[in-house]
């Protein structure tokens, strides 16, 4: 039975049925094929109860507060924050990018969006510093994934509504994974340009006219925004939020800094920014209503023990499953966006990964990775091409300079994938 | 018949918007009130029956955006042609999917109603918050039906690719920066 369901559900989703109606299709296979499984009823019975929590809150929430926060204008704040520090260094410039991406990503906690922000200010800026405008590209669509693990992240808390992980620990084992990959990146972006040379003579001047603003005057820029992650995680690990709170205190925190401090907006502006976070989350609710409800019908036809069984007979340890797990996630990334491919999969992998002995926290901290890179990988990727709109290339040149940052993004990955440490570290 | 274009165009969104401030709020007032004063019960199952509101007024709202998320690379190696008629078929498909679950759901609310179940800490008649399913299936198929003629009637048009679409969301991602952009233009000089 559990083998029909898949069968439907692969079909349906070939013939671009959208993803939540493929799953409603598949729960009801049992029903036509006269076996025992939900009735339709229970089906919406079931996707009422699944969305009736308060965890899931966060979701539309984060989305909110990024969705604010963005406006804010602080991917130049930060930018320049960074430079300060590293833009006189080789590479430096190409690396204060990259941060940025890691700090922003944190904001804003959409990859795409991530992207477009920090690579709209700072393609044209590196150009104009002598690189190569190709390079900066591919750089920042590469780096704009990393929002997407460094905390508050969105697919981490769909990972924990699907599978019951806590947020909070999924949270604290993504961050040093995400300060990895990004070291990975920027010690690729150093070799580069080590070979292929710098203007140091523009690049110097640029970095003494920012030097004299002073560093008090650009950690008073930019302190705000780099505050947001702290108050969010500090919160959730002090105990006195619950994670859908802090998402609470994002939005009113974005409200805050945008409209009282960096005065980006007024409150007659606001409700577009609902619209856009309405348009970013609502193909996701229902996504994740069905997906608990599919779960059932799932776990009713004994579909997660037959892949533990499956795992546990073709791969005898962790290190092979994880692997073979990992090139699926991958080939999956491209042609399937995160959210749904999470919380369709979590809950049937994660048994059998446990039963190897594979903690929950890290092989959550494996997924987000692994799906997060299909931002950047043709044919789909959507951050190649809001990076190639930025810089008006063909995404698939982009691609191409691209690639050495995801082959560095993509050793990374293994190093987290084979080493547990980094993921469980801080808990 | 303003206000029926406007409605057509904005329904959904208008009140998801409106969920979505209201639940900010409600959960705001609730972690002021916690730290403050006392904690309340109310708030919390309020932001959550605003939530399930969402989810199932949500569907509609996709259909008509046409961003409900899909996989849709074997269907972009079709030809043309044929790539149209699967795709009628699949919202028609569709379309009777979301009747079933409209009646089914049509029951299942009547069943809560003479359950006569109310709500923990609001007291509040559950099967008023099943009426979320049958108004949201309810307004899914009408956008389905909304749909398919719009499907029959471009019937000779190009359709959309995965790529194409791709495309268009990029360009919707750097437009949502564009004016933040032109602020700041003076990159490394930000304001004095």
């Amino acid at each position: 039975m559990a083998l029909w369901i898949f069968v439907v559900f692969l079909s349906a989703l070939v013939f671009a049925v959208p993803i939540a109606v493929s799953m409603v299709i598949g729960a009801m296979t049992p029903l036509f094929l006269g076996g025992t499984g939900s009735s339709i009823q229970q089906l919406i019975a079931n996707s009422f109860s699944g969305s009736d929590t308060t965890p899931i809150l966060a979701v539309p929430l984060f989305i909110l507060g990024g969705v604010l926060m963005a406006e804010g204008g602080i991917s130049r704040r930060l930018f320049n924050f960074f430079a300060y520090f590293v833009g006189n260094l080789t590479g430096g410039l190409p690396c204060a990018v990259i941060l940025t991406c890691l700090f922003y990503g944190a904001i804003s906690g959409s990859g795409p969006a991530t992207t477009a922000a920090v690579g709209s200010m700072t393609i044209p800026f590196l150009v104009d510093m002598g690189y190569d405008k190709t390079w900066s590209a591919g750089m920042v669509a590469t780096a704009g994934g990393l929002g997407v693990i460094i905390p508050p992240s969105i697919p981490f808390v769909l990972y924990s509504l699907a599978t019951g992980v806590s947020t909070g620990a999924l949270f604290l084992g993504g961050v040093l994974p995400g300060i990895l990959i990004g070291l990975c990146m920027m010690v690729y972006a150093v070799i580069y340009c080590k070979r292929k040379g710098e203007n140091k003579e523009r690049i110097n001047a640029k970095m003494t006219e920012l030097r004299s603003k002073g560093f008090l005057s650009l950690l008073k820029e930019s302190f705000w925004a780099l505050l947001s992650p702290v108050i969010v995680l500090g919160g959730i690990y002090s105990g006195i939020v619950t994670p859908t709170e802090a998402a609470c205190i994002s939005v009113f925190y974005s409200l805050f800094v945008s409209m009282v401090i960096y005065k980006s907006f007024t409150v007659k502006e606001i409700i577009p920014f609902l619209g856009n976070a309405v348009k970013t989350y609502a193909p996701l609710c229902f996504v994740l209503a069905f997906a608990i409800a599919f779960g059932r019908v799932l776990a009713l036809a004994k579909a997660p023990i037959l892949i533990e069984n499956f795992i546990l007979n073709n791969f005898s340890t962790s290190i092979t499953a994880l692997t073979g797990i990992v090139v699926v996630f991958l080939l999956l990334g491209m042609v399937m966006d995160t959210g749904p491919a999470i919380v369709i999969l979590s809950p049937i992998l994660l048994p059998a990964v446990q039963a190897l002995g594979v903690d929950p926290v890290h092989f959550g901290v494996i997924m987000v990775c692994c799906l997060s890179i299909g931002l950047a990988t043709p044919p789909f990727g959507l951050d190649l091409f809001v990076a190639g709109t930025l810089s008006s290339l063909p995404p698939m040149k982009v691609a191409m300079k691209a690639m050495p940052f995801i082959i560095a993004f993509g050793i990374a990955l293994f190093i987290i994938t084979y080493i547990p440490w980094f993921s469980l570290v801080f808990l | 018949m303003n206000g029926l274009k406007w409605l057509n165009k904005h329904l959904e969104e208008a009140i998801l918007v409106f969920l979505l401030a209201t639940i900010s709020c409600v959960m705001m007032a609730q972690i002021i009130a916690r730290t403050f004063f006392n904690s309340m019960t109310w708030p919390e199952e309020f932001s959550r029956y605003c939530y399930i509101w969402t989810v199932f007024l949500s569907l509609g709202y996709t259909i008509k955006k046409g961003n409900m998320l899909k996989v849709g690379i074997v269907m972009d190696l079709l030809p043309q042609k044929l790539r149209k008629r699967i795709e009628i078929i699949v919202n028609v498909i569709m379309l009777v999917l979301f009747v079933i679950l409209l009646r089914y759901s049509i029951i299942y609310t009547g069943k809560v109603k003479s359950s006569g179940q109310f709500s923990p800490a609001m007291h509040l008649p559950m099967w008023i918050m099943y009426m979320s399913t049958i108004i949201g299936f309810a307004l899914a198929a009408l956008r389905m039906v909304q749909e398919i003629i719009s499907n029959i009637r471009n019937f000779n048009k190009k359709a959309e690719t995965t790529l194409e679409a791709t495309i268009k969301e990029a360009k919707q991602e750097v437009q949502a920066t564009g004016i933040a952009v032109n602020d700041n233009d003076g990159l490394m000089g930000g304001e004095d």
